[in-house]
């Protein structure tokens, strides 16, 4: 924690050594964080371009009073949301093409036998449509919780909400993916 | 644990953030509600296809590529602002010296103005001036204070006349007593109007007026057929509407922030003696 301190002391200085620590710390929670909320690789680079960006030039305003990395999930969040609202609906939730599937197989799971990485490629698309047809207060809430591992009560103070909202979006989120689900869970029973 | 209670631990439930107690009142609903159960355990089975999924691992790459991008952003902010946030030691040089020449700009004026002053002026003739609105205020203050005085006491002491009910006996209203407080507020009255002769407004004179007739047949009624004075006084009170007229008064002087009214209403009668 003392480290970080002085890093982002550094870095409020101007010495991009120091943010380039900072930026090897917390590449990959944001990176992964903009591709959940965004739904695609190019569109999360872009946004995690954005967040670091956006967070080096306004160092000075971070406070010290929560994480460095609650900060950048904050300014993630509240970039990812003015995109969505400058650009149309169409950038976001763009549908996942063939290409883009297969560049993701071949990154990330070349372990994988090739029916495996199929399979796992379809399940990633259904979550995908799933996610992609929740709110953006839903989408952050969910990703923030399930796949980012963050306590509720964090969750709350980064999104600037209270406990009872987030548990109660959460539930919501929770129910409409089930509906979202329902067509291929008789697909996900025959495999457990 | 109600059902309605229990689906709103779902969350913290499916997420593990429920303690000991409420895990095991949460099971032990759970155990006996089968609707409940039923929904918990689709809920969680949303939770375990959502977490199906598997995560993207960028390549070294990419995190080359990206870092490269973002530098190149960061060079640019840096040198667009050539120090983000500079030090505080820094910074405290030349915030020093603006304060220094905000407090020399100050003096300046100060002194120059004084010049200015005494140039224009003589000392004595401000403390004169300002000695003689002093006393001027502490003696209206003091007139204004005694006139009220005066009438909240004699208000008090016709409404004891006032409010005597004609069957009761006439020694409850004890009248040497009031007699004897009759010529105190006389005295006072005739005190006020030998140190000024001229009153605040006409209105506030009537009253005084109206008052000092009432006040002089209490004091003067006999103790021979006490009652009909009594009577004589109350019809001399209803008739002059005294107590009205003091909490017309009152009520003015509640109404001006400063508690000021009667130097108010002298101006007013001006006003209104300059438009005649």
């Amino acid at each position: 924690m003392y480290r970080e301190f002085d890093l982002i002391r550094h870095a409020c200085k101007g010495d991009i050594d120091a943010f380039r620590r900072l930026f090897e710390e917390n590449n990959r929670r944001i990176f992964f964080l903009a591709l959940d909320l965004t739904g695609n690789i190019h569109d999360a680079e872009d946004l995690t371009q954005e967040v670091f960006i956006s967070a080096f030039s306004s160092l000075e305003k971070f406070r010290g009073e929560s994480r460095f990395s609650s900060w950048l999930y904050r300014i993630t969040i509240n970039l990812w949301i003015n995109r969505r609202r400058k650009k149309s609906l169409e950038i976001f939730n763009r549908k996942i093409n063939s290409s883009e599937l297969e560049r993701m197989q071949k990154t990330d799971n070349s372990s994988l036998d090739p029916e495996r990485c199929a399979e796992s490629a379809l399940v990633e698309l259904n979550i995908k449509k799933a996610l992609e047809r929740l709110s953006a207060k839903e989408r952050s809430i969910f990703v923030l919780k399930h796949y980012h591992d963050l306590k509720l009560k964090e969750i709350s103070e980064i999104l600037g909400i209270s406990l009872g909202t987030v548990k109660s979006t959460l539930f919501r989120a929770m129910r409409r993916l089930r509906k979202e689900l329902d067509f291929y869970r008789s697909e996900f029973d025959v495999e457990v | 644990m109600s059902c309605r209670k229990v689906r709103s631990l779902f969350i913290d439930a499916i997420y593990d953030e429920l303690d000991r107690q409420k895990r095991d009142s949460f099971d032990k609903h759970l155990r006996r509600c089968k609707r409940c159960s039923e929904e918990y355990s689709e809920m969680c089975r949303v939770a375990e296809i959502m977490t199906r999924r598997v995560r993207a691992k960028p390549s070294k790459e990419m995190w080359e590529r990206l870092w490269d991008e973002i530098s190149r952003g960061v060079v640019d902010i840096k040198s667009s602002r050539p120090f983000i946030v500079p030090e505080r030691e820094e910074r405290s040089i030349g915030f020093k010296i603006r304060w220094i020449y905000g407090i020399a700009a100050a003096l300046g004026l100060i002194l120059g103005g004084l010049l200015i002053w005494r140039s224009n002026f003589r000392v004595s003739d401000f403390r004169d001036f300002m000695a003689r609105s002093e006393f001027k205020k502490e003696s209206m203050e003091s007139k204004d204070k005694r006139i009220y005085d005066l009438l909240l006491q004699s208000k008090v002491l016709i409404l004891a006349l006032n409010n005597f009910d004609p069957e009761d006996d006439t020694y409850v209203l004890n009248m040497p007593y009031q007699r004897k407080i009759s010529q105190r507020l006389l005295k006072k009255i005739w005190s006020i109007r030998s140190s000024s002769k001229e009153f605040d407004s006409g209105a506030l004179e009537d009253v005084v007026c109206d008052l000092e007739v009432v006040l002089l047949q209490i004091a003067n009624s006999g103790d021979e057929n006490e009652r009909e004075s009594i009577e004589m006084i109350r019809e001399g009170i209803e008739r002059l509407h005294i107590l009205f007229r003091i909490n017309m008064i009152e009520m003015k002087r509640v109404d001006v922030a400063d508690g000021n009214i009667m130097r108010k209403d002298r101006y007013k009668d001006k006003e209104k003696k300059d438009v005649g």
